[in-house]
């Protein structure tokens, strides 16, 4: 035991005091978060603004036509006030996110910088055609040359039965729109939304109402939800419903990870440095990997309660102690240890059998494809946590730590008979798994030259 | 006094290789020994066999009394052929840690240690990387990390192969001050003049199987004088005068003439007759070198039939050069 802790000890400290480490796990989010404005500043820095014209093409009868409507509607002015409705909505859905998350409102200052973040409105004129214009030739115009040099962006073409319909007709006709292959499709969405808005004035006009009246009376602002808590009434809304079990999950993976990934290198490291004999005249494999096992859960321990102690203050201080739930901070660090143990194992395992990174890459890939999956469902899960694929996934190891610690930091988390029949495989499945890479590790470590295939490791495990 | 290690019928097989083969081996505790044979004999797996890195398939092995290295590695200390360091951890600290995985703690570690880089000739390189040493200092290092421990029974596997002449006549010495406080001693080597000059008892491997296991002095002395060499005081001495019976050939070589004897000649009788026949500056026998009884077992053992009667002639009662002359 004093060995397996003196391996351990060294593990640890080999990988934490390293500059790689600090660097990456401590400086980084550091760096991240001062990054954030830097990035700001750069997203503000404009692009040059969209500048053409449209072609419109009205083929509605000549008594309710739709080109004044249209030519109403894609003024510059419109453009200009499409674009910074679109920007003051992204500002608000973004201020809510915050609020909703931290309990603050974003100061005045940060709406506005968010609402001028995206480039100048488009410089766009509206170039009527003849109705009976060619639309084929037309569209030839929309070859070539730049979205910036005011040649024809996009070409509009107004159906017959658009504006008013025979009574026969089942619907009204729309429009076509046709436009330039390099056509930013935030410009070509403005068009689309100012043309659609064109067209259903003119229709409301030829049906005898005021476009305006009717736009007045359409108008309802979405209220924001309030949750009722019993620490008081709080910002509700999806956002913390989804970064919540999203956090959780990315802590246990990065904890995880960042200590498995280590332990494959450091074990690969001893077998190229040549130091592995040395190490096993003094001690048995078994304890070799458990020391370096228990170095590694160390450092992945150190993240984990390094990166969720900054969540849990951050919480704490913004006065939002109500989305947190201590049940599931002590089961995020039980489902670590069960987890770290699967995917360290399978580290020690393949890196006892390599002797340099790339060969543990053809072994990494079909684990790392099998332990994706609750990356790639991650947001079926999130949305339905009690779903029969969430359910299923709970408890099939390796992904069931990651699949529950989603599931239990959910807005509707598993009953507690789930939760722990999910430990009881993870620590089974940890034990065998512990013991199937502890056979592997005791052929392979002194194995040099092709290493061998899942078929050769299965084989070891069996007959060792 | 119990063995320091006893193997009985060890047998060990890679795939279709039987890498050794029904090895009996007893090593008296406080010995030298010396574990030699040509590449892939088989050495450095019974020597992992012995120190429970590898298990074997079939046999006894006992270390220092017990039934398994594993119950007293701490007592063993061990240089593999296939050894290194962590290039990035300090002298000073890697040896504490091979220490400290060898059972030693404490206070008097650090001087302990100091003490030994001392010793080696490395004084100054406590603070130093591992990569920042030289592959000889690293192998001094990897000597200390095997000693640091002062254990009873010490496994050395090539532990010349890299030394410069300095550091290598530093290490033999390092290995007699072992010897000398009482320590079991086993090291393999292909450098045979440091096994006959170091070893009490040289045991020789060749296709997993022992060949040879005696004193460097038996070994020679088994091996009967099968030639002479004498030196004409008159270059230009009568030829015909050496082919007397009991001569096989004579080959000239520079500066002395090598006179091979046929089968069950007397060594000792024939040098007064070729004295006598040839007036001579110098006369003696050939001995042979531990060298030239290793090149010989090997090479006389290259088919299968010559090998069987190899290990055939090592169970009888004679002796090892009997058969190989057969």
């Amino acid at each position: 035991m004093n060995k397996t802790f003196h391996i351990a000890l060294r593990e640890f400290k080999a990988t934490v005091l390293t500059k790689g480490f600090l660097v990456g796990v401590l400086i980084l989010p550091v760096l991240m978060l001062g990054a954030i404005p830097a990035a700001m500043l750069l997203i503000t820095n404009k692009p040059p603004a969209v500048r053409g014209v449209v072609a419109v093409v009205d083929r509605s009868p000549a008594a309710t036509p739709a080109l004044p409507d249209l030519l109403a509607s894609l003024t510059p002015d419109s453009f200009a006030r499409s674009e910074r409705e679109n920007r003051e909505r992204a500002a608000r859905l973004a201020a809510e996110a915050v609020e909703s998350a931290t309990g603050e409102k974003l100061p005045p200052a940060a709406d506005t910088a968010l609402a001028a973040v995206p480039a100048d409105a488009p410089q766009i004129s509206v170039d009527p055609l003849p109705p009976d214009t060619d639309v084929e030739e037309a569209k030839a115009s929309l070859l070539g040359g730049t979205t910036f040099d005011g040649s024809r962006l996009a070409l509009l073409v107004i159906d017959p039965t658009a504006v008013v319909k025979p009574d026969a007709d089942p619907a009204f006709g729309g429009y076509q729109l046709f436009v330039k292959r390099k056509l930013d499709a935030r410009v070509e969405g403005l068009i689309n939304d100012l043309a659609r808005r064109g067209v259903l004035d003119a229709r409301l006009r030829a049906n005898g109402e005021d476009p305006l009246r009717m736009a007045a009376l359409m108008s309802l602002p979405e209220p924001k939800a309030v949750a009722v808590t019993e620490a008081g009434d709080k910002a509700s809304g999806g956002f913390q419903q989804m970064m919540l079990p999203l956090g959780f999950m990315l802590l246990l993976w990065i904890a995880v990870f960042t200590g498995g990934q280590y332990l494959l290198t450091s074990t690969i490291e001893e077998k190229s440095n040549r130091i592995m004999e040395v190490l096993l005249s003094a001690v048995s494999p078994v304890q070799l990997m458990t020391g370096k096992i228990l170095g590694q859960m160390s450092a992945g321990l150190l993240i984990l309660l390094l990166y969720s102690g900054l969540g849990i203050s951050s919480l704490l201080f913004f006065n939002r102690s109500d989305l947190l739930d201590w049940t599931n901070v002590l089961f995020l660090i039980l489902f670590f240890f069960i987890a770290f143990f699967l995917i360290a194992s399978m580290m020690a395992a393949i890196g006892s059998v390599v002797t340099d990174v790339h060969e543990a890459q053809t072994l990494l890939t079909p684990i790392m494809l099998v332990v994706m999956t609750p990356m790639l469902l991650m947001m079926p899960i999130i949305w339905n946590p009690k779903s029969a694929l969430a359910t299923t996934l709970s408890f099939i190891p390796p992904i069931n730590p990651f699949v529950m610690v989603l599931r239990l930091s959910s807005s509707d988390p598993p009953p507690l008979w789930q939760t722990l029949l999910s430990l009881a495989v993870g620590v089974v499945a940890a034990y065998l798994m512990v013991r199937a890479a502890a056979k592997i590790f005791r052929v392979g470590v002194l194995l040099y030259g092709k290493p061998p295939n899942f078929a050769t490791l299965v084989r070891w495990v069996r007959m060792a | 006094m119990p063995p320091a290690i006893e193997l009985r019928a060890l047998t060990k097989t890679f795939g279709p290789k039987r890498a050794v083969d029904a090895l009996d081996l007893v090593i008296p505790e406080g010995s030298l020994h010396g574990f030699i044979g040509p590449n892939g004999a088989g050495k450095t797996t019974t020597i992992r066999m012995i120190m429970s890195i590898l298990f074997p398939d079939s046999g006894e092995i006992s270390v220092l009394g017990r039934r398994s290295a594993v119950e007293s590695k701490d007592r063993i200390g061990y240089l593999p052929e296939e050894r290194g360091v962590y290039k990035k951890m300090r002298v000073g600290p890697f040896l504490m840690y091979m220490a400290r995985l060898k059972g030693v703690d404490g206070a008097g570690l650090e001087a302990r240690v100091r003490a030994w880089l001392d010793k080696v000739s490395l004084p100054g390189v406590f603070r130093k990387r591992c990569e920042e040493l030289s592959k000889g200092m690293q192998q001094k290092v990897q000597f200390v990390a095997a000693v640091i421990h002062e254990p009873d029974l010490l496994i050395l596997d090539e532990v010349f192969s890299g030394l410069d002449p300095v550091n290598a006549r530093l290490v033999r010495d390092l290995i007699d001050e072992q010897h000398a406080q009482g320590r079991t001693i086993i090291f393999s080597t292909h450098q045979m003049s440091q096994a006959e000059a170091l070893c009490d008892r040289v045991v020789m491997i060749h296709q997993g199987r022992k060949v040879l296991d005696n004193t460097p002095a038996e070994i020679r002395s088994r091996f009967d004088p099968r030639a002479i060499a004498l030196e004409p005081a008159d270059p230009a001495f009568d030829r015909a005068a050496l082919r007397m019976p009991g001569v096989d050939s004579v080959t000239e070589r520079k500066g002395h003439v090598e006179v091979y004897l046929s089968p069950r000649t007397d060594a000792s009788d024939m040098i007064p007759r070729l004295a006598a026949a040839v007036p001579v500056r110098r006369i003696e026998v050939i001995r042979p070198s531990l060298e030239d009884v290793f090149i010989d077992i090997v090479q006389s053992s290259t088919t299968p039939e010559e090998r069987e009667l190899l290990v055939a002639s090592l169970k009888a009662p004679r002796p090892l050069a009997v058969a190989a002359a057969d």
